[in-house]
Order: C-alpha cells, then sequence, then structure tokens
C-alpha cells in the first residue's frame, strides 16, 4: 500500500507496472527503462518540436517545448535516483562478495554489472548534469529578455516593489515580442526576473537529497531512498 | 483563482518523501536536514518569489521536509521501534502531505467563495427581471481600467508606495471606489 502510494506521489509509474509478469525485473532492466523511456519520449518531442518550427506552426512548436521541459522536471529526481543507486554497492565480511545495495542478486563484480555501472556514468551525464546544465543554457540564451534590468529599475525608480512590477511589464512585451521565450516561461515565470536561474538552484535542491547523497555517502544510505 | 494555487514546480517539490522514512541512516538524515536548512536561508536570502504567497508555499514545503527529516533522525536513536515502524512511516507521510493538502483545501474554498458570488450575482439578476446571464462586461471594464492606472503610474514613476497601495485596494469595495 505504501509502496503503491509513494509510486503516486513520486511519479513512478513504471513502478506501478506489472513488468515482472512479462520480462525479468531485476535492477539493471529498470535501470534501462526508466532511463531510456524518458531519453525516447524527449527525442520523439524535440523532433515533433522542429517539425512544427519548420512548418512555421510556432505556437504548437513552443507548446509541444514547454511540454518537454515538464517532462524532464518529472522524470529528474527519479531516474537520478535510479542512476545513483547503480554505484552503491555493498561489501560484505569475509570475502563473501560485492553486492548492489538496491539488489542483492546483482554480484558488483560481474561483467553485467560493469557494464551496467558505465552506463549509469553515462547517464550522469545526460540527466543529473545534463538537464540542469540544458536549463541554464536555455535561461541564459535569453537573460537579457527574462531580466530586463529589475536591480537597475529598482535604482531608478527608487523602490523594490516598483522596480520589480517595471521589470515584470518588459518581460511580458518581450514574450509577446519573441514567442520562443514563452515555451521557457516554466522555468522562470514564478521568479523575480533578477531571480532567472532559481528553477537551477531548485533542482540542484533536489537532486543533492534526492540521489546525491546516494553518491557522496556510500554505505550510509543503504535503507532509505529519497525520491 | 489562480492567484492562489501554487505553481507545479512548487506542488510536486512539497510531495519529495522518503520512501521508509523510519528507515533512514542518521548521517544520510543529518546531510539532508544541514541541505534543507541552507537552502531555507538561501530562499529567504534571495526572495526568488513574484508572489507572497508562492514564497509562503516554498517555505513551508521546505520546513515540512526539515521536520520529516528531523522525526526520522528521533527514530533512529531508539531502536525498539521494531514493530511500530510502519505506523511511524504513515505518520510521517502524513507529514509531509499537509502542506499541499492544507493548500488545496484553501484552493478549494476559494473556488467554493466564486462559485457562490457567481450564483449569487445570477439569482440577483435574475430576481431584477434580467435574462439570468451575468454580464460582466461593466466588471471588465472597471478591471481594465484600473489596470491601465497601475500601467501608467508604474511607467510614469509614479512611485511605489501608491503603486502597491492601488494594488492592495483592487480586491476591496474601497479600492474599486478610487
Amino acid at each position: 500500500m505504501m509502496n503503491f502510494f509513494g509510486a503516486i506521489v513520486n511519479l513512478d509509474f513504471l513502478g506501478l507496472m506489472p513488468l515482472g509478469c512479462v520480462m525479468n525485473k531485476n535492477f539493471h532492466h529498470q535501470l534501462l527503462m526508466q532511463t531510456l523511456l524518458p531519453l525516447v519520449t524527449g527525442i520523439l518531442m524535440i523532433t515533433l518540436y522542429f517539425t512544427f518550427k519548420r512548418a512555421g506552426n510556432v505556437q504548437r512548436a513552443n507548446s509541444t517545448f514547454g511540454w518537454f521541459l515538464f517532462m524532464t522536471f518529472l522524470v529528474l529526481p527519479n531516474v537520478s535516483t535510479k542512476i545513483f543507486t547503480t554505484l552503491a554497492c555493498r561489501e560484505f565480511d569475509q570475502g563473501y562478495g560485492k553486492f548492489l545495495k538496491a539488489d542483492y542478486s546483482i554480484d558488483c563484480t560481474s561483467t553485467e554489472h560493469l557494464l551496467s555501472s558505465i552506463y549509469a556514468v553515462i547517464c550522469i551525464f545526460i540527466y543529473p548534469i545534463g538537464i540542469p546544465a540544458m536549463y541554464y543554457v536555455l535561461l541564459k540564451k535569453k537573460k537579457s529578455k527574462i531580466d530586463p534590468g529589475q536591480t537597475r529599475m529598482s535604482k531608478e525608480l527608487g523602490s523594490a516593489k516598483a522596480g520589480l512590477a517595471k521589470a515584470l511589464e518588459v518581460r511580458e512585451d518581450n514574450e509577446e515580442e519573441d514567442p520562443a521565450l514563452l515555451s521557457l516561461s516554466f522555468l522562470y515565470s514564478n521568479y523575480t526576473p533578477k531571480n532567472w536561474y532559481f528553477e537551477i538552484v531548485e533542482t540542484s535542491r533536489k537532486l543533492m537529497l534526492t540521489g546525491g547523497l546516494l553518491v557522496l555517502g556510500p554505505g550510509t544510505a543503504s535503507q532509505i531512498v529519497m525520491r | 483563482m489562480e492567484e492562489r494555487m501554487p505553481p507545479t514546480q512548487l506542488l510536486v517539490a512539497s510531495l519529495i518523501i522518503p520512501r521508509s522514512p523510519s528507515h533512514p541512516s542518521p548521517r544520510f538524515v543529518h546531510r539532508s536536514i544541514i541541505i534543507s536548512i541552507n537552502f531555507l536561508r538561501f530562499s529567504a536570502e534571495r526572495k526568488p518569489f513574484i508572489k507572497d504567497y508562492h514564497a509562503l508555499f516554498n517555505e513551508l514545503a521546505n520546513w515540512q521536509l526539515f521536520y520529516t527529516l528531523l522525526a526520522s533522525l528521533m527514530v533512529k536513536v531508539d531502536m525498539r521501534l521494531d514493530k511500530s515502524d510502519s505506523v511511524w512511516d504513515i505518520t510521517m507521510v502524513s507529514i509531509q502531505l499537509t502542506t499541499p493538502a492544507i493548500f488545496s483545501l484553501m484552493a478549494a474554498m476559494k473556488a467554493k467563495q466564486v462559485v457562490h458570488k457567481a450564483m449569487t450575482m445570477r439569482s440577483g439578476i435574475s430576481g431584477k427581471g434580467g435574462n439570468g446571464r451575468i454580464d460582466d462586461d461593466d466588471e471588465d471594464d472597471e478591471f481594465f481600467q484600473q489596470e491601465n492606472i497601475i500601467h501608467s503610474k508604474a511607467m510614469g514613476g509614479g512611485g511605489g508606495v501608491e503603486l502597491l497601495e492601488i494594488r492592495k485596494g483592487m480586491g476591496t469595495e474601497e479600492g474599486k471606489n478610487k
């Protein structure tokens, strides 16, 4: 019951599927499924985005890109945890062996696990590093339009609130002029213009609380998996 | 209505839960607590949210995570609690769900108020011999007029305090009469 509930609130929909009935659902297969599915979906969405863009349907292209960003936001904590868990092994006393903490049926010295570990390291560059880096590049590219100078405006108007109001107004004008900016609104719309990068900070916090600690403290997180 | 709903990011972030909170490793929880506190401090200093309501929601979500982790640490201290693990799991997951539940309830209550207001307006119009439809053109005009005043003040550098006062007064009868 708790696992079912946990899977719902953690958006771990793969965990809900009875995949064990159709395939051998060991940890390595789960890792492959959880990392490849979002990747394939992401590639399809980006293809769709470029198709719409070439066809001149800017509104649909932007909407598709917005959904792509939303998907990356949803899958990132879960997938990252899975990736980091792949690297957490436990060595038993008296030369009994070294096994994966998340699945003791997996021998960490086996070739299969070595390949999975290499795959997990590649995935680290795609998910926990790649996605926040992508957010940063996208936001940095449009920084001048997202933050038209809130600090300067506050100084000019002599009030932080008036500066914020004016900066938001200019940002809205920029969104009207540049529809591509709107597709990124998911990443910045809740934050003040001068804090345009804050979604990356929040993403880092989540990653640190979920997967990062598994790697930072090997041997300490055997019984808890922060999702 | 939209004003009172926390953004999706915050709602999802507030639902981060430890799957088995009663089985933490103390060092892991210590580090999580330190991270939570540091980010709380950073958020408080930067004040990144446009709406105060979102800032409040974010702060509550962070504090509830902090207290859950703290409770996890306390449970870990008492190793005799083996049998009541599931009870603690449920308790702590419930704590985690408190903030989203409260905010959802508040949103539902707000929606109820809006529906009630619309129904009252409808019955008022019907009672006066109208056609039963709500004609909100006048209200829209009034809203746009007030928005124009705000924009012109902002662009003309009319002063932040005055601008804020106008925005604050918009929802009240006094503000509408201005």
